[in-house]
């Protein structure tokens, strides 16, 4: 029996079909280990914390199921308030005035000035410094008898605070030292600088813009889109601030800089609630989706894409 | 809490079901520590605190004297200048803080014979000197050893003379040592109080107050389920 001939369209179909099985193994291949990553490394524990959140567990014990009492707990706990007043009030002033400077720095990085490179090197420096080693640094520029701080404003006749000791100064000393680290966002804003068109700003210049107007009203929009990511990373990283209040303050002085991150570790590694801490843990995760996706949906009010309609 | 216990006040009644810090012993002790601090200037302040530990202020040459077990001998035993260890000044009685590192041995382990192997050697005779004899760290905890010459004239750096590991033993034999108290809140409760303490060293509030204040808040968590 003669076998029907296949059609010269149904094989370049059968072809195209097999060829794009092919890249779609493929890809999947590689994107494996990363899968298999997150899947043990961040959504297996994220569930996992979900589930022990229900329950009353000091690890040591199986844990026992009491459905929603440690978020009851978490309502009227003054601790966990405390930690989110203290850690909102850091990302609220933190993050604007770390993205503020940053992109003041990269504009003023930006011209072409001799030894450029030497001072984006500078600024970009402390980004590669390990955390723990800025903490102890920190601890000694903010001494209130020996620091360097309170050094120079004995010099114009200023009784410095007590920094760290104090639990008015405690917090906004933690704000400054942040302010240091710009670097990752000064890189960024460089780069997004790159793709500013030169021929809006002279088009702005013949129209009698002086520097001012001319960043107000070209540079600022088209860096809109970098300012929105590094306000969105910056606010997830704030949230999640623990290594320099664990190092420097211990939460102290009387909770001043009890962030959120550090009271979950005291429950879950000190008392043993781990519980307790799983809830407190999600509730974070809730507040920071909730409060991105504000910020996100902030962004069709003032973020300009220059591929956007209108 | 040195102050505390030298003054027979106590963290806890018998049976550790309510805190006892605000009885009048308790309340003198913190009153008389806040007036080193605030008062005479004698004692770290918090800002003193906020820069260095006790121990690494007196290896620095910024404090005269720091309570300290033998473990701190490690660190200590460098210091650049003379020094010398000394039983804890006496309040109404001797009383100081020391710290217990026990070993434990997990029942679900997998070589409890070996686990219990090492750690019998760990705590016999043999174990404890190769552990102790040319180090700063830890205290005997075999009561003999305390008795035998290497442990008599251990020399630590610049200490003057060798009656440095005496010092050590002397509190303990006389029973003038404390360990913090074992409850199971311990480490909630040890953070509350150092929370409040905060305000003790700032001055920020009469001491009767402060007292009143952690004793509450510790009372609050030994309520808590």
């Amino acid at each position: 029996m003669a076998v029907p001939a296949i059609e010269p369209a149904q094989r370049e179909h059968w072809r195209a079909r097999r060829w794009t099985l092919r890249e779609n193994t493929a890809g999947w291949l590689f994107a494996l280990p990363w899968i298999i990553g997150f899947v043990c490394f961040t959504a297996g524990p994220v569930i996992a914390a979900l589930l022990i959140s229900f329950t009353q567990w000091d690890v040591v014990n199986n844990p026992v199921w009491i459905g929603l009492d440690n978020y009851r707990q978490l309502l009227k706990d003054p601790s966990a308030h405390q930690a989110l007043k203290v850690t909102t009030l850091y990302t609220v002033v933190s993050v604007p005035l770390h993205t503020a400077l940053a992109f003041i720095i990269a504009i003023m990085l930006n011209n072409k000035l001799r030894g450029v490179g030497l001072y984006r090197t500078i600024f970009y420096l402390p980004s590669i410094l390990p955390i723990a080693a800025i903490a102890v640094v920190w601890r000694w520029v903010l001494s209130p008898q020996y620091g360097i701080f309170n050094y120079l404003l004995s010099l114009g006749g200023i009784d410095g605070p007590q920094w760290l000791a104090s639990p008015t100064w405690a917090l906004p000393a933690l704000i400054l030292m942040s302010l240091f680290n710009i670097g990752g966002a000064m890189v960024i804003f460089l780069a997004g600088l790159q793709g500013v068109p030169r021929d809006l700003q002279e088009a702005a210049m013949v129209d009698g813009a002086n520097w001012w107007h001319r960043q107000w009203n070209v540079t600022i929009p088209m860096m809109t889109p970098y300012i929105l990511f590094e306000v969105v990373m910056g606010f997830i990283g704030t949230m999640q601030v623990f290594v320099q209040p664990y190092l420097m303050t211990d939460g102290g002085p009387k909770d001043a800089t009890l962030f959120f991150l550090l009271y979950v570790y005291r429950n879950a590694f000190q008392f043993f609630s781990m519980g307790y801490a799983s809830a407190l843990s999600w509730v974070l995760f809730l507040y920071v989706v909730v409060l991105t996706v504000g910020i996100m949906r902030s962004a069709r009010f003032w973020v300009y894409y220059e591929g956007q309609k209108g | 809490m040195n102050w505390v216990w030298q003054n027979q006040g106590t963290i806890f009644n018998e049976d550790k079901t309510t805190c006892t810090l605000d009885q009048p012993a308790a309340v003198e002790a913190f009153q008389f520590l806040q007036d080193l601090v605030i008062k005479h200037k004698v004692a770290a302040s918090a800002s003193d605190l906020a820069d260095q530990e006790e121990s690494d202020m007196f290896l620095g040459g910024r404090m005269a004297m720091f309570f300290a077990v033998r473990g701190n001998l490690g660190a200590t035993c460098k210091a650049k200048f003379r020094f010398d260890a000394a039983v804890s000044p006496m309040g109404k009685v001797h009383m100081t803080t020391t710290a217990v590192g026990p070993s434990v041995l997990w029942n679900g382990s997998k070589n409890k014979d070996a686990a219990f192997k090492l750690m019998n050697f760990i705590s016999s005779p043999d174990g404890e000197r190769l552990k102790i004899k040319d180090t700063g760290f830890a205290f005997p905890s075999i009561k003999s050893l305390t008795e035998e010459p290497w442990f008599k004239s251990f020399q630590c750096g610049k200490a003057t003379g060798t009656g440095i590991n005496p010092a050590f033993s002397t509190e303990i034999a006389n029973d003038w040592v404390r360990t913090f108290p074992l409850h199971p809140k311990w480490p909630e409760i040890d953070q509350e109080i150092t929370k409040q303490i905060d305000s003790l060293f700032l001055g920020e509030k009469p001491a009767p107050q402060i007292a009143k204040e952690i004793t509450a808040a510790v009372n609050g968590i030994i309520a808590k389920q």
